[in-house]
C-alpha cells in the first residue's frame, strides 16, 4: 500500500516537473503547479501513514493512532496551495488584459 | 529537443529521488507508534488531534497562514475588482435559481456543524469555512449569471468581517499572553478544559475554530467571487 502511494506521489511529481519544464500557456502552468502541489501533499501524509493505526481521533480503549502533526500539515498547505493559485489567475488575468496573450514566450520584451 | 531536455532533467530527478527513498527506514526498523493523540487529549482536551495541532500547539503558524488568506483576498480583490458578470450573459432558468435558495440553507448549516465540531470530530475551522464559502460563491454565481450583481453579503460585508475575525483572533492571542504569558496560549491560562468529547471542552479550540471558519470562508468567497465577477 506504502510503496503503491509512494510510487504515485513520485510520478505525480515528475509530471507535475515535466509540465512546468515545457508547458507555454500559462493556466497549464498553474495546472502542473497543482499537480506538484498534490504530490507533495500525498507525500506528507505518507510521511504519518502507520499500517493499523487510526485516524487521530482519541477514542474509548487502547488504540495506536497515528501521528497528526503531518495532517495539520497538509491542511495548512492546501490553504496556501489555494491562496497561491487564486493570485497566480489574478495576475494572469491581468497579463491577459494589458497584454492580449497568455503564452509566457511572448512576453519576452517585458526583459528590458 | 526542448522536450527531451525537460524528459532528461525529471527522469535524473525521480532516480535520485528513487535512490532516496530506498534509503528510508523499512516498515520493522521503523520505530512504533507513539501516541501523541492520546497526549495531546491530556495536553489540550480536544478529541482531534489535528485540530489540538492546529489551533493550540501551533496556532502561531495558524496565525501565519490566515494572514496569508487575507493577503490574498486584499491583492486579488484590488487586481481583479468585481464589476459585473462578464463570463455568464445567458440567466439561469427558473429551477437552478429556486434549487439554490432551497440549498443554501443546508449548506450553511453543514459548514457551521463542521465549524463547530472540529474539536471533537473530522473537520475544523477550515473546512467548514470552505464549505461556508461556496454558500456565498454559489448563490454570487447564479443570481449574478446576466449582469447584476447580488450577493449573500454585500463585498464591503465580506471585508469587515474578515477584518473582525483577524482582530479576534488577535485578541485570543493576547487573552493568552495577560492570562499566562504566552501568545495563543489555551491551557495554560486557567481556562476549564470542559470533558472530552463534550462541545464546550478544550478551552479556546472551538473559540479559534469559529474565528478561523469565518475567516477563510470570507476569504475565499472574496476571492473567487471576485475571479469570477471579474
Amino acid at each position: 500500500m506504502e510503496a503503491i502511494l509512494a510510487t504515485t506521489a513520485f510520478a505525480l511529481t515528475a509530471i507535475g516537473l515535466y509540465g512546468l519544464l515545457t508547458c507555454r500557456h500559462m493556466i497549464r502552468l498553474v495546472l502542473c503547479f497543482n499537480i506538484l502541489e498534490a504530490a507533495v501533499l500525498l507525500a506528507i501524509v505518507l510521511l504519518a501513514y502507520r499500517p493499523e493505526a487510526l485516524a487521530p481521533l482519541v477514542r474509548d480503549g487502547e488504540h495506536a493512532y497515528v501521528f497528526p502533526l503531518p495532517h495539520a500539515l497538509a491542511v495548512t498547505a492546501i490553504v496556501i496551495g489555494a491562496s497561491l493559485t487564486a493570485l497566480m489567475l489574478a495576475f494572469i488575468v491581468r497579463i491577459y488584459k494589458s497584454r492580449g496573450t497568455v503564452y509566457i514566450d511572448e512576453l519576452k520584451e517585458w526583459r528590458r | 529537443m526542448k522536450r527531451t531536455t525537460a524528459a532528461l532533467i525529471v527522469t535524473v530527478l525521480v532516480v535520485l529521488a528513487g535512490f532516496a527513498a530506498s534509503e528510508l527506514p523499512s516498515e520493522a526498523e521503523r520505530a512504533e507508534p507513539v501516541n501523541h493523540a492520546i497526549r495531546s487529549l491530556a495536553d489540550t482536551g480536544a478529541v482531534n488531534a489535528v485540530s489540538a495541532v492546529l489551533f493550540d500547539y501551533r496556532a502561531f503558524d495558524t496565525l501565519g497562514e490566515a494572514t496569508v488568506i487575507i493577503t490574498t483576498a486584499m491583492i486579488v480583490a484590488f487586481l481583479a475588482p468585481q464589476a459585473r458578470a462578464s463570463m455568464l450573459s445567458v440567466r439561469m432558468s427558473g429551477i437552478v435559481l429556486y434549487g439554490v435558495v432551497l440549498l443554501l440553507p443546508f449548506i450553511a448549516v453543514f459548514g457551521l456543524a463542521i465549524m463547530l465540531y472540529g474539536h471533537i470530530s473530522p473537520g475544523g475551522g477550515f473546512t467548514g469555512g470552505v464549505v461556508l464559502s461556496t454558500s456565498a460563491v454559489l448563490y454570487a454565481v447564479v443570481y449574478s449569471a446576466g449582469g447584476q450583481q447580488s450577493y449573500v453579503l454585500a463585498p464591503a460585508t465580506n471585508k469587515m468581517i474578515e477584518n473582525v475575525a483577524m482582530t479576534a483572533f488577535l485578541a485570543v492571542g493576547f487573552f493568552g499572553m495577560a492570562a499566562s504569558g504566552a501568545f495563543l496560549a489555551n491551557a495554560a491560562t486557567g481556562i476549564g478544559l470542559g470533558t472530552p468529547g463534550s462541545l464546550l471542552s478544550a478551552g479556546t479550540i472551538p473559540l479559534l475554530n469559529v474565528i478561523s471558519g469565518l475567516k477563510v470562508g470570507v476569504g475565499l468567497a472574496i476571492i473567487i467571487i471576485s475571479l469570477f465577477l471579474e
